[in-house]
């Protein structure tokens, strides 16, 4: 007597899993591997997003928070490369290239980190 | 072959639950810092409620706002709220540190002006007024709630950060979220776990902003900071920092670069970390052992000394275990 190897529904559930499972993956893969993106933000709003290896050449822009912050791109990374701020912590903090790396300018409400799972879960200090 | 399908079933269904992406929010502001928090397990609802919790903490314990402390410090008596818990663990550690932990300080912060980013140093006169009403006996406890005596004026930014982020880590509980992780300034909560593992916080390096010269994976606790590296100036040849000796009116200097806590309480990480700071090593372990706490040590000269609870944790290129 034959017997069906698979039932219809079966198959629909495995591949609905499969999908969900693919789809896990795909996320997990875009959140931590590939490229790192830089985010400029105003007090949580996106200001801009950079693909840092695609930059070739060095540029500024700025960014009219608060306070008018310079911000510099380069193949190297991102920085604050100067603000009227008082304490100039922000520009202390040098330059960014890390995915998960952030360095805040409080007077201007300005904040660049580089997207994805960093080193690190948080930091304190 | 049905045995396989099923295998496979579970084998995708596995990796779907058990690697839950991060929700990862926008750098925001509050307690007159910068706020980041990433959830595990949960989405932007829990973030905003967190952030809404943090924000409405912060009308209450912040003196710029108009909540309890601003009521307190405008004369008016308060019983309740946030600002009001906060206010007795702080009177309560300003007699275990025989004063230096010590939340009437407003008046030397602004005499210094750390409280308007210019700071400067006061002239004598300047700084003897706001050391005559400096001092916890300054708040009085009555049958209708707290108020202030003396003129006296209070200043809850030495616990606020840390009580923030437990303010954030209630909500990530109440969501359902598996965990997360909330940084408001320098003080760090962490819950729960991203997927079945703990968190690594970084100890950020006081002579390198860029750069950790510790890091402790942890998980449900509370982490805070408190360093002379922050906000400081340099006039007259020398530097003076915020971290303000309750006694004298002047920035703290007994060795320390910074002093990290690590507490079950968000709000006592924060006052134990300026506390620690003020107390310097050998009087902190006493204290840390009373509320079930443990710290990270750095001396200027780049030495780290570990409580003896905290080192499992501890991942650091030189460091010394304390008795």
């Amino acid at each position: 007597m034959k017997t069906k190897l698979f039932k219809k529904a079966d198959l629909f559930i495995a591949l609905a899993v499969l999908i969900t499972g693919i789809a896990a993956l795909l996320l997990i893969s875009l959140s931590q591997g590939g490229g790192r993106t830089a985010v400029v933000e105003y007090r949580g709003e996106t200001v801009k997003v950079i693909d840092l290896d695609s930059v070739k050449e060095e540029y500024t822009f700025t960014v009219k928070g608060d306070l008018e912050v310079v911000i510099e791109v380069s193949p190297q990374g991102i920085r604050f490369l100067s603000s009227p701020c008082p304490d100039k912590r922000c520009v202390e903090f040098g330059l960014l290239n890390k995915k998960g790396q952030v360095a805040v300018c409080m007077p201007a409400g300005v904040s660049v980190r580089i997207a994805g799972e960093g080193e690190y879960d948080g930091v304190t200090g | 072959m049905k045995k396989a399908a099923l295998i496979l079933v579970s084998l995708a269904l596995t990796l779907a639950v058990s690697c839950a992406a991060p929700y990862r929010g926008a750098v925001e502001y509050a307690m007159g810092a910068e706020v980041t928090q990433t959830v595990w397990g949960a989405g932007e609802d829990c973030l905003k409620a967190a952030f809404d919790a943090i924000a409405a903490l912060e009308e209450d314990v912040s003196y710029r706002k108009d909540g309890g402390v601003a009521l307190l410090n405008s004369g008016k008596t308060v019983n309740g709220g946030d600002a009001y818990g906060i206010i007795v663990k702080s009177v309560e550690l300003w007699r275990e540190t025989g004063g230096a932990y010590d939340i009437t300080v407003l008046p030397l912060v602004r005499a210094w002006g750390f409280d308007s980013g210019e700071p400067h140093i006061p002239a004598a006169s300047e700084l003897a007024s706001a050391l005559a009403i400096t001092g916890g006996e300054n708040i009085i406890f009555g049958a209708d709630g707290i108020r202030l005596a003396n003129g006296a004026q209070i200043d809850l930014s030495a616990a606020g950060k840390g009580a923030a982020c437990q303010k954030a880590v209630e909500t990530y509980k109440a969501r359902g979220a598996s965990g997360g992780v909330v940084t408001v300034g320098g003080s760090v909560g962490v819950f729960g776990t991203k997927n079945g593992s703990p968190f690594r916080i970084a100890v950020r390096s006081p002579f390198d902003p860029a750069d950790a010269i510790a890091v402790l994976t942890l998980t449900d606790t509370y982490v805070s900071t408190s360093g002379s590296y922050e906000k400081r100036f340099f006039a007259d040849g020398a530097e003076y920092h915020h971290l303000l000796d309750p006694s004298t009116g002047y920035p703290v200097h007994n060795g320390l670069i910074s002093v990290t806590v690590v507490c079950g309480d968000g709000a006592l990480s924060d006052m134990l970390s300026s506390a620690c700071f003020c107390m310097g090593m050998e009087k902190s372990l006493p204290l840390l052992e009373k509320y079930s706490a443990s710290a990270l040590f750095v001396r200027e000269d780049g030495a780290v000394f570990v409580t003896k609870e905290l080192a499992p944790y501890v991942e650091c290129e030189s460091y010394e275990v304390l008795p």
